[in-house]
């Protein structure tokens, strides 16, 4: 399930922070940030690309954001390591939101980028059968997807990056049981192809 | 929990709805309710079907995610040394701003917060009072902004700015020019300036008072700049001439550059220069020790935001020339300012292309002139020369002399060939912006009397010298050689090795013209051409480039048989990957590079030389790879540049003999 991501429990979280050793080894405020920027970045990026359907824009973000990171720590405020990967995304997500992008959320991946990447998907030893399924599938969940609000959706790729409600409740600032239910629509919403 | 628990058991028939169950697998439930879930779902199918219903949607968009969604995004750039740059950039100016007033009282206010809500409050007040005297002693003695040192930190800004390809800089400026001792405004200007760091092109347009474009400069990273202006000339120049310009004349300040590089560039050491503190923004003072009548330059201030490092205005005192309408008293000081008036940057994608496209109304207007050599004119000066061979060797020269007119000057073997040189300049010889000078060797001579018997001396030593590969013709023409033939061997490696020498000289000639041709236009002036002298551009290049291919092509086939009869024709995979152009001048400036190899190998083995010269030999084998690049590079240039309608002649060497 959500698992597959690698990135799915708290512990894996707990465990990825204390990859970044921001704690363990001394270095100063620059190389701190550059550390993180290099252990984030490719996650903060695909959440704004996806989200937002905007890579250029994903990717100028992304940096803006880090840069965020390096004032707010030069002012001396700190935050703590569980925490400063969701501190990462809500920052993320509001500079995104600040730049009115969000207007894009709506769309879906263009049909001929679709098309592009499922003819691009190894097939892994799959006989056609199986192969035809899959894009069964992907059809499924790619029509399901059209169907999500933008809230429902930030949600779900935020589920996906591994975020607990409450986090998720944290970096979109609304609150866990709104998470929940919009979590809820979306699994109904997708499941209505899946199921079909 | 009791209560729920209590439900359950009262009611056998409930059962979770998808908002539970996703909870539930979530691990999102309370423990209690989890337990009941889970409890159930041991219970009743129905649910579980409807739990692993939950789970398959889940791994679906999983694997949607991975293996449609992400790989579909664009892979992102390794950006990693930008964004360095950038937070280098922004650690400086951080560091730059921390004794700043307003980050002071903040730390004052949130250490008294703190402290106040302490239970030990007098004591708390104390110890705030003790930091906030700690804290301004921190600030008096803070060390001295050094002018260098912060120049160089706003160059660093600078340099991430300009140098980001997702954004455009817009800056919009006001040029002042006032006298200083009754701050007189004498004439005002508004400077708009595009910078796209992608491109790596500037689009800079000056307006006068009344919002008309009067002037504009257009120029690339490389710093060659194309300056249009109405009613002047069109000035083809480069960055890094600015600051003499400006020097020369403060009226062309409008191309100044409001940055600290630009300041450095404009004072020439910042060593001297002071810093002074007003308010947000840094003042950098500087002062030459030379104010004596030489020195135009009598005083500059830089002023650099704290907040960003950014330079945001440019005072320069002068001594007045007079020499523009609206001027003071000859000699007397007048200051210029620069003032940035507003400052954004936008996404690329979403400025158009044609901000940095010169005004065709101005181009227009600057066009005109018709005592400077346009583009246009010296291309078709060029194209006409071309086409009686005057261009190759030194037979004729095309310069832009200091009266910026075009110079045509040249020396022709007879009367019947000064004559042909100057029939085919009809069209342009009566321009005003066109000097033509062509006179005859007798007519040089009669000017000039004492001239040295060159030739007479070579023919002299030419008698007892002898070409550094000798012994290899030698070898080559003898086993070549019918039994029985009067033909000297020494007369064939004579004629063999002149042949080779001249066909070498003509391919270096052509070469050397397509570099010139090349050199002498920017980019932006050739696309700025007319259509005409644009197809005159091209078709002078791919005939000068066909000539070079013949040429080499024939050195390859006279050279081959004696000096690399086994060697394998290095083919396109044999060639360097580096000699694949990327564009037209490029391609050129390869050729040239080829060809001037090639010459120097073959003139060094062939050429006669009185002393021994045993590696003449060594250097022709050395240019085999050389030589099939330089016919390779000659067809692509020549194909490249080609156009169905070039007709025409191509340059000939009888008319240049």
């Amino acid at each position: 399930m959500w698992s597959k991501t690698g990135l799915s429990t708290e512990s894996s979280i707990a465990q990825r922070s204390s990859t970044l050793l921001l704690t363990q080894q001394p270095m100063d405020l620059e190389q701190k940030v550059v550390r993180v920027y290099e252990a984030l970045r490719t996650p903060v990026y695909q959440y704004l690309a996806v989200a937002f359907r905007d890579p250029v824009e994903a990717e100028d973000i992304a940096q803006e954001t880090f840069l965020r990171l390096y004032v707010y720590w030069s002012s001396g405020r700190t935050i703590a390591d569980d925490r400063l990967r969701s501190w990462i995304f809500r920052v993320a997500h509001n500079l995104a939101i600040d730049r009115g992008r969000s207007a894009k959320f709506i769309r879906e991946l263009a049909p001929e980028a679709y098309l592009s990447a499922v003819l691009q998907v190894p097939d892994s030893g799959r006989n056609p059968e199986e192969t035809l399924l899959d894009r069964e599938r992907f059809d499924a969940v790619r029509n399901g997807l059209a169907l999500l609000s933008e809230q429902e959706r930030r949600c779900l790729h935020l589920r996906a990056e591994g975020f607990s409600y409450r986090e998720i409740a944290g970096i979109l600032n609304i609150t866990s049981s709104s998470v929940a239910e919009f979590l809820r629509r979306a699994m109904r919403k997708m499941a209505r192809y899946q199921n079909a | 929990m009791r209560s729920q628990f209590s439900f359950f058991r009262k009611d056998p028939d409930w059962h979770p709805d998808a908002g539970d169950l996703l909870l539930y697998l979530d691990g999102e439930q309370p423990s209690g309710k989890a337990a009941r879930i889970r409890l159930h779902l041991e219970a009743c199918w129905a649910c579980r079907v409807e739990a692993e219903k939950v789970s398959q949607t889940i791994s679906a968009f999983m694997d949607y995610r991975n293996r449609i969604l992400l790989p579909s995004l664009p892979s992102l750039e390794n950006q990693a040394g930008r964004f360095e740059d950038k937070l280098h950039a922004l650690a400086m100016s951080t560091q730059a701003n921390r004794f700043s007033w307003p980050s002071m009282l903040d730390r004052i206010r949130s250490s008294t917060k703190k402290l106040l809500r302490t239970p030990f409050a007098v004591p708390g007040m104390a110890v705030a009072l003790t930091l906030v005297l700690a804290i301004t002693l921190s600030y008096v003695w803070s060390p001295v902004v050094n002018a260098q040192q912060l120049l160089s930190h706003s160059y660093a800004v600078e340099q991430a700015n300009d140098n980001n390809p997702n954004v455009v800089l817009h800056r919009s400026l006001r040029l002042e020019k006032r006298r200083t001792n009754d701050k007189t405004v004498l004439s005002r200007r508004r400077i708009d300036v595009w910078h796209s760091g992608g491109r790596g092109v500037t689009a800079r347009r000056v307006y006068d008072d009344a919002g008309k474009l009067v002037a504009g400069e257009w120029s690339e990273r490389n710093g060659s700049s194309a300056v249009y202006e109405r009613g002047a000339r069109t000035e083809i120049t480069t960055r890094e001439r600015i600051v003499p310009a400006v020097l020369d004349s403060p009226e062309d300040l409008w191309r100044f550059d409001l940055s600290a590089r630009g300041f450095e560039g404009l004072v020439g050491t910042s060593a001297q220069a002071q810093v002074d503190k007003h308010g947000a923004d840094y003042i950098i003072h500087y002062e030459p020790e030379d104010r004596s009548g030489n020195n135009r330059l009598l005083d500059a201030a830089l002023t650099i935001r704290k907040a960003d490092l950014r330079a945001v205005a440019l005072e320069v005192t002068m001594r007045d020339q007079g020499s523009s309408g609206a001027s003071a008293e000859p000699g007397t000081p007048v200051v210029y300012s620069i003032v940035e008036a507003s400052f954004e940057q936008r996404p690329a994608a979403e400025v158009s292309p044609l901000v940095f496209e010169a005004d065709a109304e101005l181009v227009a207007a600057a066009a005109p002139d018709q005592n400077y050599p346009t583009a246009d004119l010296q291309i078709e000066t060029t194209y006409l020369l071309d086409r009686v061979g005057a261009t190759l060797g030194q037979e004729v020269t095309i310069t832009v002399g200091s009266d910026h007119k075009l110079h045509v000057e040249g020396v022709a073997a007879t009367e019947l060939r000064k004559e042909q040189i100057i029939g085919v300049l009809a069209a342009v010889r009566d321009n005003p912006a066109v000097v033509i000078n062509i006179m005859t060797v007798a007519e040089a001579l009669r000017r000039e009397r004492a001239q040295p018997s060159v030739v007479a001396e070579i023919g002299a030593q030419a008698e007892r010298a002898s070409i550094p590969v000798f012994d290899e013709l030698s070898r080559y023409f003898e086993a070549k050689a019918v039994p029985g033939s009067t033909v000297d061997v020494r007369t064939k490696i004579q004629h063999f090795s002149q042949q080779v020498s001249d066909d070498s000289s003509q391919a270096m000639c052509h070469a050397w013209i397509l570099k010139r041709l090349a050199n002498t236009f920017s980019p932006t002036e050739i696309s700025s051409l007319s259509e005409t002298a644009h197809n005159e551009y091209l078709c002078m290049v791919a005939n000068h480039a066909q000539e070079v291919g013949q040429e080499t092509e024939r050195l390859q086939l006279q050279l081959g048989p004696i000096f690399f009869p086994n060697a394998n024709s290095p083919g396109i995979e044999g060639a360097d990957q580096s000699t694949k152009p990327a564009n037209l001048a490029a391609a050129i400036q390869q050729l040239f590079a080829a060809a001037s190899r090639n010459d120097a190998a073959i003139q060094s083995s062939f050429s006669l030389t009185t002393g021994s010269a045993p590696e003449g030999a060594v250097k022709v084998q050395e240019i085999q790879n050389s030589l099939f690049q330089a016919e390779q590079l000659a067809k692509w240039v020549h194909q490249t540049a080609h156009l169905n309608d070039c007709g025409g002649d191509p340059p000939r060497k009888q008319a240049m003999q």
